[in-house]
């Protein structure tokens, strides 16, 4: 509400705004990762450390919808399964320049209980290793050996109890499970506090976000469950490509200091079940079955037909597969349902939402529209991200792709700072000139990933500008605060650092994302939406700012995160909810 | 809390046993949600619960469930739960001891079908996608052959929310129960079968009874762990002659527990060995297959048997159980549970059982703690010859060996079943020796296998409405078969209500849960006169406060969260993802959705000319666009100066609607002032003088550009008009009336009159009068081809005088045709009524005064046209025809012919 509210205000004031947008959390994401909930990979975030800002924070969240009263055998990390963190910093080496493999092994250590937890003992007690790749996964070194993963937050009678564990806390375990790898890195292996929160119920039931005629009310979908966190923290120098610190960034948008994350989980190809159940025996190669960059990717953007396999492909096979997976992005399914031309009006929840259908008089970004596209070639794009010279095809392949400018860079190749990707202040009207930067994680290398540019600064999370609306926020201000709105001048402004530039756990990417499905960045841009002409005063018209107050009403988590490592909010308690 | 629990469940049983004298009783342990290491990480193969129970409202038939895929969240999207692909859901039936394995199974196998993969919905259109359909097949020879008695079942879509499941966009149903009622088939060979999402029938605290035993919890309120869960389910209903070995109906049973009516029952779910996962997202299975769930006997896999052993038991067949006893007996003949039950164990670990004490020196001679004899030291004695406890009989297989203290009770309930006969009746009638024969109340003893969920067929159904009924099931027969008069008096074979609840197989409603815990306390051996450590033998009163306790234990969780439904499938609907199960609420009032700005060039020049008072400053307007009441213009704040001075202003707007709002910060109007707004042509659309308070705003918006009609200058702009006088407008081509608008620019009246003609007399507005005495303006709008043009410029009026009683209405007169009439079809027309009206009540009676016709007839826009149909009563003559509109009464007289 809060945030709204400041957004609205700002608008109203002056003028003008901007934009980005994403699509992702996955949970139950694809029909056959559904059946596999161990090797479902759910969220990934990655930022930079509010209380350490020369490291860099990932989060790669697995197994979802997490009972936590889920007994006797509660759910953990399994066995067999590569759980791997992937990160890319480089368009000159193909694939990944620094790879993180968990991999967890679990033992009993009193077999002649049913209980998890007893007289000190634990079942399905879990240990990890931390494998680390600097080379491509070509060779490993092994960082963490023995990797405590903290038990189930069962219950105070098995936590703190004497016939339990007896442990001061369940904090405390959590706290004594964070671990310091040889190679550097912090890392924390175990349950937690599931940190996305989305009316699941509503959205999913025909896109019912916020929910119509429910009397006001709308629902968190994973409010007190829980999840199984992979967190590293990582120092930036290892993190650059160059082993760089951040001090040594040229400036706050320094392309050097791009990363692309994405998180995955791999099952060995054959898995024969033993009989006697004697467990089952896995051989053969490694197969990707769950994988994460953007949230909501293949939650809600691929359809059902593709998504399984969408998650056995990595992000650098992404663009090979460009015939599969391309139209769902220039011409995504959410467009139609923001579109009254479409099925604009089967959705009413969306009705705040309305993509572009002729911006600028001249633009047409509805599904199958041109977009942007008739400019190709010509004399306005030249220097622009959009000149084949430039670029290649990439932002503009082909007619009939109108969101290829828009969605397509967000969720595969990252924004660059570079005409028409910066926002409208100083273009005099042209979304085509150069104005002032907002945005620079352009890494070209590859496709699904969470792009993070790490020289971007820390927006403090109490500060009073800090923002779950990620980089709309820094693109409203930037538009409309006085402070950022008087030149193009590359000036800091406050959650920059926000998603799609990398994930906080607090941004609101639900909403982020259906409000760039419904044309926020284009308008950001200055491709203002259909009701503006110049004859108005502002370009901050009805629809946008329909499109700024859009909120499914879930915008926050239902516990509040930690304020150090590793951030994500201790796991629900079973007999606690 | 114990004590409220324990007053609030026991209170039948408790009475009951304080009457008179005892019970025995049971035990088991069971169900199974997440019960294994492996089958938790494979939830589409988990089979959580399997029910069997004669089926009340047709009692010559079983119902068996099982249910799968534990703790589905209803809200569990895009991809919802259902059963899985490449597994064979399997419901096995044993019916005759003389047969190896199984007489009867049931296969199940599902497939799923995208009906359009270009959505990540689940439903758009009336399309579904991961759309599950099953075959059954079904084997009557141990699986070696298998006849298909169902190709294409149904399985109903997920109750994902109401715009999915009733909504147009979606599949359009009239609810979800009628796609549930839908999907019940009957197979070719006669069973009744359901197949799909249902709300989750087991109830227990998960997270109280797994965090070491806790239930009830000693702090803090119980919780049913599976409410608002949904399960996959798979419902069979049998016919009894269907399920007996000998083809036999109930009615030729010898009695109602006649042993050749014992069925035992299990389920499972099978993969196949090898499972190939491939590069592009798909997956082979190939190999045998390997069964990887299994559930008999509620809870046994998931609190009898240890951590350690969890995995393999769920790859047996019960078939398998006796040959694995080395590892599997002593579980059950020395339960871990019971070591919380035994103060001399870890009963002191456990505060929530401490109601719970196995007897260690049950008649001041048996110890039936773990590691202790039990009646061992009987074994081979006289005294249990001719008993189950005889070699000769049973084998070794209720006294197996020493130091096994409970194979004679946990054991039997869960792997043989409980035979009628010594020591397995009741103590009722035994005199005090709990070997001798005593009253029957159980009789489900098929011993050719282990872990089965057993029922005798022959028990007759106790009514779920009956006063009887209890969630204790067998344990509440065996305390009214020792306490109740009705019962208690002989040792003769008799019904007693609940003789067909758990562990007599097991209907929805029982509470296993405390049913388990209740026996691993003892309970079944005291009914059996294995009375607890507290009773001196030889006492008249075996129910001592061991025993209550025993009898007055719970968990805390006692029944289902919903109602079941009273005919098949007996499970309530899934919960709906859309519904209070889906999520935390949070408070949200979504902002409202504006209309496009209206972005067109500001092409309408008006003025807005003021005459303010003394107090200028005082004075402010703006111009709000009525779409969505934002300011397009505003100014204000004049000068203070005596008299006041004339201010213009420019205002240029985009072609639209709108209203202008006048604000006097004093609160005392403009005095002796005023204001008009005018076009570019001087053309006034409001002309207000300044007797008003703090606001001055007309009652309906404006459009500019204005309409091309007016009042003519003759009757413009008059302030001696009376209620008598017409006034007249400049006609425009083709139109077919003309509408006046009489208002008080300051809002408070607002009168539209539709007329076929150019004129209107000021009196003709019967409701909402012309207020006398006010300076009203006058705007007068076309009707051209059944379009309203927009109101043209105003003028001002002012009407003097008195008004007029007469109801002259002006030409609203009552027109009939054809009149008269003749093929009964007449039509009415009146025109130049009240605007505001919307309906014309029609009376039509005979010479007689008999009333023919009464209709309320709709109407709108001051004009009523309609056409009545005349019945066949309509006979030749004169009729009186009434019309009643705003109160006004028009008459008119109608011939048939």
């Amino acid at each position: 509400m809060k945030h709204r509210a400041f957004l609205v205000s700002a608008l109203l004031a002056l003028g003008v705004f901007s934009a980005p947008w994403a699509r992702a959390s996955s949970h139950r994401e694809a029909p056959l990762i559904a059946n596999d909930p161990l090797a479902d990979n759910t969220d990934l975030y990655c930022f930079r450390n509010p209380d350490d800002p020369n490291t860099i924070t990932i989060i790669a969240n697995y197994i979802p919808a997490q009972l936590a009263f889920g007994g006797p055998n509660y759910a953990s990390f399994g066995e067999g399964i590569r759980y791997e963190v992937h990160v890319d910093n480089n368009t000159s080496t193909p694939g990944d320049d620094v790879t993180y493999r968990f991999t967890f092994t679990k033992t009993n250590q009193d077999p002649s209980t049913f209980f998890n937890i007893r007289l000190g003992q634990q079942n399905l007690l879990t240990r990890y290793t931390m494998e680390k790749s600097t080379d491509g996964g070509a060779t490993w070194i092994t960082a963490i050996m023995n990797g405590v993963v903290p038990p189930p937050n069962i219950g105070a009678r098995s936590i703190e109890g004497g016939a339990g564990l007896g442990a001061a806390s369940y904090a405390s375990l959590m706290t004594a499970a964070i671990t310091t790898a040889t190679s550097g890195e912090t890392v924390y292996c175990g349950p937690s506090d599931d940190a996305f929160f989305v009316d699941l119920g509503g959205i999913f039931d025909l896109g019912d976000s916020p929910r119509q005629n429910n009397g006001g009310i709308v629902r968190d979908g994973l409010a007190r469950t829980n999840v199984h966190s992979i967190c590293i923290k990582i120092p930036i120098n290892m993190l650059q490509k160059d082993g760089l610190n951040v001090s040594s960034a040229v400036n706050i948008l320094d392309p050097d200091f791009v990363i692309g994350v994405w998180a995955s989980a791999s099952r060995q190809a054959v898995n024969t079940l033993n009989s006697m159940g004697g467990g089952s025996s896995d051989s053969g190669a490694w197969i990707q079955v769950s994988r994460l960059g953007m949230p909501l990717t293949n939650e809600a953007v691929v359809p059902v037909g593709s998504k399984d396999l969408w998650n056995a492909l990595t992000p650098y096979q992404d663009l090979a597969n460009i015939g599969t997976f391309g139209n769902y992005f220039y011409n995504p399914e959410l467009a139609l349902y923001m579109d009254d031309s479409q099925f604009g009006g089967a959705v009413p929840a969306f009705a705040g939402l309305r993509i572009q259908r002729n911006s600028l008089g001249a633009f047409d970004f509805g599904n199958g529209g041109n977009g942007l596209y008739p400019l190709k070639g010509t004399s306005a794009v030249t220097g622009t991200a959009l000149d084949d010279a430039i670029f290649g095809t990439l932002l503009l392949p082909a007619a009939g792709s109108p969101r290829s400018v828009d969605l397509w860079p967000i969720f595969h190749t990252g924004v660059p700072n570079l005409a028409p990707y910066q926002l409208a202040t100083g273009k005099g009207g042209n979304p085509l000139a150069s104005g002032k930067p907002f945005i620079n994680n352009f890494l070209p290398n590859g496709g699904d990933m969470l792009r993070l540019n790490m020289a971007v600064p820390v927006t403090q999370r109490t500060d009073p500008a800090f923002s779950s609306e990620g980089i709309i926020a820094a693109a409203v201000a930037g538009l409309t605060d006085p402070l950022y709105n008087g030149d193009a001048s590359l000036q800091f402004i406050p959650n920059m650092d926000g998603f799609p530039n990398g994930r906080r756990l607090e941004d609101d990417v639900t909403r982020i994302e259906l409000q760039a499905v419904g044309g926020v960045a284009l308008a950001a841009i200055g491709l203002w939406m259909d009701d503006y002409t110049t004859n108005l005063p502002s370009p901050v018209t009805n629809l946008l700012l329909n499109n700024l107050q859009y909120s499914t009403g879930v915008e926050s988590n239902d516990a509040p995160f930690q304020t150090t490592f590793p951030y994500v909010a201790a796991p629900w308690r079973g007999t606690a909810i | 809390m114990k004590t409220n629990t324990r007053a609030m469940h026991a209170s039948p049983l408790q009475t009951l046993a304080l009457a008179s004298g005892l019970l025995f009783a049971l035990g088991a342990n069971a169900s199974s949600h997440r019960e294994a290491p492996l089958i938790a990480n494979d939830p589409l193969a988990d089979n959580t619960d399997v029910y069997a129970f004669r089926s009340p409202d047709n009692p010559n038939t079983i119902t068996i469930i099982a249910n799968y895929v534990p703790m589905q969240l209803p809200h569990g999207g895009p991809n919802y739960y259902s059963f899985g692909e490449n597994i064979r859901y399997e419901v096995h039936i044993d019916n005759d001891v003389s047969t190896a394995g199984d007489d009867i199974i049931y296969r199940f196998t599902f497939n799923k079908v995208n009906q359009d993969g270009s959505t990540f919905f689940n439903v758009r259109l009336g399309q579904q996608n991961l759309k599950t359909t099953y075959t059954l097949s079904r084997s009557i020879d141990g699986g070696a052959t298998f006849q298909t008695v169902v190709t294409n079942g149904i399985v109903p879509v997920n109750n994902i929310g109401p715009r999915s499941i009733q909504g147009g966009a979606g599949l359009g149903a009239s609810s979800y129960a009628s796609l549930m009622a839908a999907a019940v088939t009957t197979a070719s060979s006669g069973e009744k079968v359901f197949c799909g999402p249902v709300e989750d029938p087991f109830f227990v605290d998960l997270a109280g009874i797994f965090d070491l035993g806790d239930a009830p919890r000693q702090m803090g309120t119980p919780k049913d762990g599976l409410a608002c869960l949904n399960v996959s389910s798979i419902v069979i209903q049998v016919d009894i002659s269907t399920l007996q070995k000998d083809g036999l109906n109930v009615s030729q049973a010898a009695n109602i527990l006649d042993p050749a009516f014992v069925v035992g029952i299990w389920a499972s779910a099978s993969r196949q060995q090898m499972r190939t996962l491939n590069t592009n997202g798909t997956v082979n299975t190939s190999g045998n297959w390997v069964q990887v769930s299994r559930l008999g006997m509620p809870l046994t896999n998931e609190a009898v048997i240890p951590i350690g052993s969890k995995d393999l038991w769920n790859s047996l067949t019960p078939y398998e159980d006796l040959a694995n006893i080395g590892t599997f007996g002593n579980y059950f003949y020395n339960p871990e549970l019971a070591l919380y039950m035994d103060d001399d164990q870890f009963g002191g670990a456990v505060p929530a059982f401490s109601p719970l004490r196995i007897q260690r020196n049950s008649l001041q001679a048996f110890d039936f703690g773990n590691g202790q004899s039990g009646l061992y030291p009987l074994k081979g004695t006289a005294a249990v010859a001719g008993t189950a406890l005889d070699d000769a009989i049973f084998g070794t297989l209720l006294l197996p060996a020493d130091n096994s203290p409970r194979s004679v009770d946990l054991w039997p309930i869960f792997h043989t079943g409980v035979p009628n006969l010594a020591p397995y009746q009741l103590a009722t009638g035994k005199g005090g020796n709990p070997l001798a024969n005593g009253k029957p109340f159980i009789n489900n003893f098929l011993p050719n296998g282990g872990d089965m969920l057993r029922l005798n067929m022959a028990v007759p159904v106790t009514p779920r409405n009956s006063p009887a009924f209890s969630s204790e099931g067998i344990i509440a027969a065996a305390v009214a078969g020792l306490t109740d008069p009705a019962y208690n008096t002989t040792t003769t074979l008799q019904f007693i209500p609940n003789m067909d609840g758990f562990p007599n197989g097991r209907r929805l409603e029982d509470d296993v849960t405390r049913i388990e815990l209740q026996a691993v306390g003892g309970v079944a051996l005291a009914a059996i006169g294995l009375w607890y450590d507290d009773y001196t033998n030889g006492d008249p009163n075996p129910v001592t406060q061991d025993l209550l306790d025993v009898l007055t234990y719970s968990s805390g969780i006692s029944a289902n969260d919903v109602a079941f439904q009273t005919s098949f499938p007996y499970e309530a609907m899934p919960f709906s993802g859309a519904g209070q199960c889906g999520g935390l609420a949070i408070a949200y009032t979504q902002p409202t959705v504006l209309p496009p700005s209206n972005g067109a060039p500001c092409t309408e020049n008006l003025t807005l000319t003021i005459q303010t008072d003394n107090f200028g400053s005082e004075t402010s307007w703006e111009v709000r666009r009525v779409a969505d009441n934002s300011v397009t213009a505003s100014g204000g704040g004049y000068v203070d100066t005596p008299g006041g001075t004339v201010e213009v202003e420019n205002i240029c707007l985009p072609i639209d609607a709108y209203d202008l709002i006048v604000m006097d910060a004093g609160g005392n109007g403009i005095t002796g002032g005023g204001y008009v707004l005018a076009d570019a042509m001087g053309r006034r659309i409001i002309d207000a003088n300044g007797d008003f308070t703090s606001t001055s705003q007309a009652p309906n918006e404006w459009y500019v550009p204005i309409g091309q009609t007016f009042v003519k200058p003759n009757w413009c702009d008059r302030t001696d008009l009376v209620l008598a006088n017409f006034i007249y407008c400049q006609g425009v081509a083709n139109a077919t009336g003309y509408q006046f608008w009489f208002f008080d620019p300051h809002g408070s009246y607002s009168r539209r009159i539709l007329k076929p003609t150019t004129s209107v007399r000021l009196n003709s507005m019967v409701t909402s009068p012309l207020p006398l005495n006010m300076d009203l303006n006058v705007r007068v709008r076309a009707l051209v081809g059944g379009n309203y043009q927009q109101f043209g410029k105003a003028c001002r009026i002012n009407v003097a005088g008195v008004r007029s009683v007469q109801f002259d209405t002006d030409g609203a007169h009552l027109s009939m045709y054809p009149n008269p009439n003749r093929d009964g079809q007449l039509n009415l027309t009146i025109e130049n009524l009240s605007e505001e009206a919307t309906t014309a009540q029609v009376e039509i009676f005979d010479a007689m005064g008999k009333r023919m016709l009464n209709e309320q007839v709709a109407m709108g826009g001051g004009t009523l046209n309609t056409v009545l149909s005349l019945g066949g009563d309509f006979g030749t003559g004169m009729y009186l025809v009434n019309v009643r509109v705003d109160g006004e009464l028009f008459t008119e007289r109608l011939i048939r012919e």
